[in-house]
């Protein structure tokens, strides 16, 4: 079991390796930095004092790699799916690696994918959104209208309501790819929705709408006007290029703090209307039965959640001890995350982490906490809490009130546990 | 392939077809038309009611105030992933050139 007082154990390791680190070598600082060098690993043929062999020749030209990639010795860095997880992978989700990556924004590639009838390769030529309903004038706009239109820069996470899903009951998936990888955060550029709304008119009696997809699955969702006429933007590009295929080009809905599948892609046809629709992705889907066999409904905000992305199952502690740098990603659908706490012990004691970097309203928020590591097993967790003051609950607390027969909106704790030797496992703790 | 239906017979049929198999509409012989759709209803439609966390889960709202409490005692792993053994293999999935 990890040390109640971490305290103590902090300064015990720091005096204990002062010990074994002089006694085994003096070129190596206190942290532990310049062990793996000195063990020698890789090819020594391209290590100083010899002349590696990227450095022997010319490389590359210009424009020969005309839209960059990774290096090729990150090509493990990429979503992946869990195959057993349903029936065909045209209706299925792949994953973010987050723990192959640092700061909050993700690269394009890396977002998740969640498809209902694969992925519809829309050309822009033909594109055309349609607005009608209960308006004055209903209106069809091409690409190009949209893009001409006053718009607004955004970055916003967006999580499938599924995420952690697998997890209800009980610790199943070893590694936060799989356990948190349903979420992405990107820079958004688009047209406030409202913009567009004026554009037609809204009618006295309109309060909700339907949002209707192009892909062969029609997936559509019902939006309440007051979210509409807030912050939902009708997106078109992400971090600056245009949005990819996999996630809806040329144009997609960003439902800022709600769940993804409200976001719908490759946008078609916005209906305006009285009252919710009830289809399909709000009645037998997106919902979440209770023990008692009742369901809740429109559970669009994605509640304040977090993970520690290092160490974690596919990012384990490879330098056996000394100074190690954990990082983690919080979130609340309800606004700005205010403060992360981390627990070395499995949520016996806390201590709140460092937050770097901006801090944006319903984005993913980078947190680290630099302690030296001794070896010893440990119990990680991490708990967000956001400006309404919200606290991310235990999954013991979640499951009180949700039960275990829920697929979405699972935000509980997440605990690693962090063994001897470096590996870590996805547990279920009490 | 998909949207290839007649919004007419073919659509209606393939609803009731589906709607009867799952047991929503019992006999054989019902004739679904525009009119009488909106009378079907769904088994737990009764059941849906809105998101209350705001209400029914107001004690997540505690801000530092709850923090201390909400620690557990002893602490114990009670279950892990590995056991399950359904994680894919880091090796696993599609090949990058």
């Amino acid at each position: 079991m990890p040390e109640r007082n971490e305290g103590r154990m902090m300064k015990a390791s720091r005096r204990a390796f002062l010990r074994s680190g002089l006694a085994a070598s003096g070129a190596v600082g206190l942290a532990g930095f310049g062990r793996a060098a000195a063990q020698g690993t890789g090819n020594r043929a391209n290590q100083p004092p010899n002349v590696a062999e990227w450095s022997r020749s010319l490389g590359d030209g210009v424009a020969v790699r005309t839209y960059g990639r990774p290096s090729q010795h990150e090509s493990h860095v990429i979503r992946r799916e869990v195959s057993w997880l349903v029936p065909a992978p045209e209706t299925s989700v792949s994953f973010t690696p987050l723990h192959e990556l640092d700061g909050i924004i993700t690269p394009n590639g890396l977002c998740f994918e969640r498809h209902h009838a694969g992925i519809a390769e829309v050309d822009p030529a033909d594109y055309r959104l349609i607005l009608h309903g209960l308006v004055d004038r209903p209106v069809i706009f091409t690409l190009d209208d949209i893009k001409r239109m006053s718009r607004v820069n955004r970055p916003y996470f967006c999580e499938c309501a599924a995420n952690s899903g697998m997890e209800w009951r009980g610790a199943q998936l070893n590694g936060c790819q799989y356990t948190h990888g349903m979420v992405h955060c990107v820079m958004y550029t688009g047209v406030p929705l409202k913009v567009l709304l004026a554009e037609a008119g809204l009618k006295p009696s309109a309060k909700w709408l339907l949002l209707e997809g192009g892909d062969a699955a029609a997936m559509t969702r019902s939006l309440p006007l007051q979210k509409a006429l807030d912050d939902a933007l009708v997106a078109y590009r992400m971090n600056g290029e245009m949005l990819y295929p996999e996630n809806g080009y040329p144009v997609r809905m960003v439902i800022p703090g709600w769940e993804g599948s409200m976001w719908v892609k490759w946008l078609r046809r916005i209906e305006v209307g009285d009252q919710p629709w009830h289809h399909r992705e709000e009645t037998s889907k997106y919902t979440d039965l209770l023990e008692n066999g009742k369901a809740r409904r429109f559970t669009w905000i994605m509640d304040a959640k977090s993970v520690i992305t290092y160490p974690s199952p596919q990012a384990p502690l490879n330098h056996k001890s000394g100074f190690t740098v954990l990082s983690g990603l919080a979130w609340s659908g309800r606004g700005k995350i205010t403060r992360v706490d981390v627990s070395f012990d499995g949520g016996r004691n806390w201590r709140t982490a460092k937050i770097d970097g901006p801090v944006w309203d319903k984005a993913l928020t980078r947190f680290y906490y630099e302690f030296d590591w001794d070896g010893r097993e440990l119990l990680l967790q991490s708990r967000a809490m956001d400006e309404t003051g919200y606290v991310q609950p235990s999954k013991a607390e979640l499951r009180k009130y949700r039960g275990v027969n829920s697929v979405y909106h699972n935000n509980g704790i997440q605990t690693w546990h962090v063994l001897k030797n470096g590996e870590v496992e996805n547990v279920e703790v009490s | 392939m998909s949207r290839c239906l007649r919004p007419d017979d073919e659509r209606h049929a393939v609803t009731t077809y589906v709607l009867h198999r799952n047991g929503v509409i019992k006999s054989h012989d019902f004739d679904r038309n525009e009119t009488n759709f909106p009378t079907i209803k769904l088994p737990n439609e009764p059941n849906l009611f809105n998101d209350d966390y705001k209400v029914a889960k107001e004690e997540f709202w505690c801000d530092h105030s709850c923090m201390k409490k909400r620690s557990p005692g002893e602490t114990e792993v009670i279950g892990r992933a590995h056991v399950f053994n359904v994680t894919p293999e880091p090796d696993e999935g599609p090949r990058v050139e």
